[in-house]
Order: structure tokens, then C-alpha cells, then sequence
């Protein structure tokens, strides 16, 4: 992958705990909406934030977040 | 390990460490963290606790990150699993304690979990600021100023039992044994405390069992506004409710990993600002800062020391290949304090920007009250300034517990107001 290869990023907020590890990981990816549920703000980061986002998926205690490389394969 | 790399790695001189470390007495526990986390790889077997203890800021994230490698379903094998299988209470007693999220792995966790998901929200946590600002108040209004005393019993122990009560929805004049159930509970998780002593401590934690199990069939039949109305409530990711065991044992834990660690967090805190004079000028002259300095506290001096994973396959951890079935313990404190990931890790310092400490865990089991904690911090910390802005130590030395591995908090924590 490039450098200008972007990751999609997708989550469940229905099941989100608003814990907010994932905002923390990555703060321009990850957002809350009014009651701290989680929201995408880049739903295409660039890899350069491929291990924000690992973190992100890491941090996340109720595992809401998915990762997809750039041809849509499964990342974690 | 081969007799070669036990060499290599000084592994007498680590058991040697382990042991003074694990059989207790040890009044300050860093100087032997920061020992065995530069000794060899910082992975180092302990006897007694029939486990390696991993000591490494990059060791203990990746096996907490790992739950499907590093399993926390350790009940059975820990202190807290022992019974008598021919007595009653006993058997009642560990079908509830062993229902704890804490000690379960996805998908089990996940769905216990998803209970919670209204229940730490920022906005949940944020309407319990005033509540514990007015138990902070209550309870430090006891005490006369400028007269010597132990802060840790009446003020520490009392303000997250209290808050935690409240939130729950338990009338103020059920405080007193909350109190007590709740100490009760928690004790039955310390390995010290065995025969008479643990069935006393089962007895008593059956109260608060019965006591909790009518307070979630009352709210079940009428919800008010409170935590457990809250909790029967909510659906989980399976779209089922817990049942009313599994869910009383998930309001039991609140307690037991609330109460104590709040606790513990008030008592080290305020020795970490006493023996800090220029952040505590800083916070009192700047209360923007003490979020951070909470933070700090949690890194410095974390409220719990150990937490246990089992490898659910042959690992490598560290130097060590361990087999499937090898049982880990995660030093928090000694990761904390790594200087691969902190600078100056054993500095105070309330300003330490990207302080990732792992006090909370990471992963599915990071703390799942860890926003409750941090408020009670806050505030308490807050009040405290406010109300007694010349706080200083006592002249008796404050004293840490020496007989709980797990839990190393202060005892004692003489003050003057």
C-alpha cells in the first residue's frame, strides 16, 4: 500500500459503551455525538493512521470497530 | 526455560525478588518492580503464585490487547473459587461470585458488558458530580481542623461507598452495612484470608447478595431513577436482558472493584501530592490541572498491582515460551513505571503528557467504571483544596497494607486539615 492508501473505518454504535478509548486512540477518526456515542469523522483515514486505529480497535471494550484495507480485506 | 537461559537472565536472583515481593511485608513494593522489569526479559516465574509475573509496559499491554490468547477466565483458579463443596452457603455463594464479566472472555464479556452501555456514559457520570461533591462535604465536615488523624477509614473508606450507594439507589441508612457487606465481599478475594475468616466473610457477602437480588427484583417491578433501574433495562448486544443472579453479580462487582480502589486512590494521592509540594501549589493555584494530576496518581501508584491471564496456547512472553495453559500475572505498577514507554517514570509529574498507563487495563476488560473513578478523583480532590486549601501530612508515618499482593494501598494516612 501507498502512503496515500486509505483504510475504511466502520463501527456499530448501537452497541457502543461510550467508554471513549477509541477518541483517545485516535482523535481525528473517532467522535462522540451529544450523548458520547461513538462517531465516525473519517470514515477513509489514511495508513499513516493504520496504528491509531489498531489502538482504537484495541482500546475498545465492547469491540465496535472494524478496520478494512484498501481492497476491502479485514484487518482485525 | 533451559538451564542455559535461566542463567542468562539471573533467574535466582528474580526468584529471590519474586518471593520477597509475593510473601508479604514489603512496605514499599517499586524498588523490587523496578528490579525485576530490568532484570533479563522482566517475565519471572513465581512459586508461591504458580504464575510468571510480567513487569514490562509492552508485555502487559499486548497480553491484555490479546484476550483470545490470554484468557481471563482465571475464577476457578484463583483464591476467591475456594469453597466447601459439601456446604450450602458456599455453593450459593460461588454460583453468583463466579458469574463476574471480569473473569469472562468474549463473547460472554461482551454481552454482560453491553448491559453498561447506558450506564458510565458521560452524561450518566456527569449528572453524579454533585452527588459526590455533597458526600465529599458531608463527610469531610466531620472532622475539626487543625487536629491530627487518619483519613483512610472514616473520609477515604466512606466516600466511594457512599457514592456508590446513592447511585444504586440504596437509602442513606443502609450505609453502615453496605459498608460492611461491601468489606466483607472484597475480602473474600484476598488469598490471606482462609478458614473461619473466609466463611464469615461468605456469610456476610450472602447479605449483601440477598440484599442486591431484592433491590433488582424492586426495580424490575418499579424503576426509579438509579444505576440498577438502569441495568434491568437495557438490552444486551443478544438482545436478551441478564438474568437477575447474573445481573446481582455484576452489581456486586461494582462494589468490590469501586469501593476499595477509590479508596486506595484518595490515600495515594494525597501522599503523591504531600510529598510533592510544588503540583500541589500547582493544582491549588489551578484546579485546570487536576484531571492530570489524577491521571499521574493512577500511573504512579495504581489502586490494583496484579491481574491474571491464562494462555489459551503455547505463547511466547518475552524470552519465555511458555506453554498453553501458563498462567500470567500483569505487574500494573512495575509497567507503569517502564522507562521504554515513560520518561522520568519515577517523577511526579501532573504536567506528563501521553500518560497511557495501563492502571484501567486496556483492551474488552478496561475498566468499566474507570469514568466514575476518575470523577470521585476529581472531585474529591477538588473539595478538598477548596474547603482545606492548608492540608498537610500528620506526623505519623503513613502506612501501606503489607499482607494483600494484589492491593498495596495506604492503611494510614495521617493528615491535618
Amino acid at each position: 500500500m501507498s502512503s496515500t492508501a486509505r483504510l475504511t473505518v466502520a463501527v456499530r454504535s448501537r452497541q457502543c459503551a461510550a467508554s471513549g478509548g477509541c477518541r483517545r486512540a485516535a482523535p481525528t477518526v473517532f467522535g462522540r455525538d451529544d450523548h458520547g456515542w461513538v462517531t465516525v469523522l473519517d470514515p477513509h483515514p489514511s495508513v499513516e493512521l493504520l496504528e491509531d486505529v489498531l489502538e482504537a480497535y484495541e482500546s475498545c471494550p465492547m469491540a465496535v470497530i472494524e478496520v478494512y484495507d484498501e481492497q476491502g480485506a479485514p484487518l482485525v | 526455560m533451559t538451564q542455559e537461559t535461566a542463567l542468562q537472565h539471573g533467574t535466582d536472583d528474580a526468584a529471590a525478588l519474586v518471593n520477597a515481593l509475593v510473601t508479604g511485608g514489603v512496605q514499599d513494593p517499586y524498588p523490587l518492580y523496578a528490579q525485576l522489569r530490568e532484570l533479563g526479559d522482566g517475565v519471572h516465574w513465581s512459586e508461591v503464585l504458580q504464575g510468571h509475573v510480567v513487569t514490562r509496559y509492552d508485555d502487559v499491554r499486548s497480553i491484555a490487547s490479546d484476550h483470545s490468547t490470554f484468557s481471563s477466565d482465571v475464577f476457578w483458579g484463583i483464591a476467591a473459587s475456594a469453597h466447601n463443596p459439601e456446604d450450602i452457603e458456599h455453593l450459593r455463594f460461588i454460583d453468583i461470585a463466579s458469574r463476574l464479566f471480569m473473569f469472562a472472555d468474549p463473547p460472554t464479556h461482551t454481552r454482560i458488558r453491553s448491559t453498561f452501555r447506558h450506564a458510565f456514559t458521560p452524561a450518566a457520570v456527569g449528572r453524579w458530580e454533585g452527588l459526590v461533591g455533597q458526600v465529599t462535604r458531608e463527610l469531610l465536615g466531620r472532622y475539626p481542623r487543625g487536629e491530627e488523624f487518619d483519613i483512610m477509614p472514616g473520609f477515604a473508606a466512606d466516600v466511594p461507598v457512599a457514592v456508590i450507594a446513592e447511585i444504586l439507589g440504596v437509602p442513606a441508612e443502609m450505609r453502615p452495612r453496605f459498608r460492611e457487606w461491601s468489606y466483607a465481599y472484597a475480602s473474600t478475594f484476598d488469598p490471606i484470608v482462609q478458614g473461619e475468616q473466609r466463611d464469615r466473610a461468605i456469610t456476610t457477602s450472602l447479605e449483601l447478595f440477598d440484599y442486591l437480588a431484592t433491590l433488582v427484583r424492586e426495580r424490575k417491578a418499579a424503576p426509579r431513577d438509579d444505576l440498577v433501574s438502569e441495568l434491568v433495562r437495557t438490552v444486551t448486544i443478544d438482545g436478551d436482558v441478564l438474568g437477575d443472579v447474573e445481573l446481582l453479580a455484576q452489581v456486586a462487582l461494582l462494589l468490590v472493584a469501586g469501593n476499595e480502589t477509590t479508596t486506595t486512590l484518595i490515600g495515594t494521592g494525597l501522599t503523591l501530592l504531600f510529598d510533592n509540594p510544588e503540583a500541589l501549589d500547582a493544582i491549588r493555584a489551578d484546579r485546570s490541572l487536576l484531571p492530570g494530576a489524577i491521571e499521574e496518581m493512577l500511573r504512579a501508584d495504581p489502586p490494583l498491582h496484579l491481574l491474571v491471564r491464562t494462555a489459551t496456547k503455547d505463547v511466547v512472553v518475552g524470552d519465555h515460551e511458555l506453554p498453553a495453559g501458563s498462567v500470567l500475572w500483569l505487574c500494573l505498577p512495575a509497567a507503569n513505571r517502564d522507562p521504554r514507554r515513560f520518561t522520568d517514570p519515577d517523577r511526579f509529574d501532573i504536567h506528563r503528557e501521553d500518560n497511557k498507563h495501563l492502571s484501567f487495563i486496556h483492551g474488552v476488560h478496561f475498566c468499566v467504571g474507570a469514568p466514575l473513578g476518575r470523577l470521585e478523583g476529581r472531585v474529591v480532590f477538588d473539595h478538598i483544596l477548596d474547603a482545606y486549601p492548608d492540608i498537610r501530612s500528620g506526623q505519623e508515618p503513613a502506612l501501606r497494607r503489607v499482607t494483600n499482593i494484589v492491593a498495596r494501598g495506604f492503611e494510614t494516612r495521617p493528615v491535618v486539615l
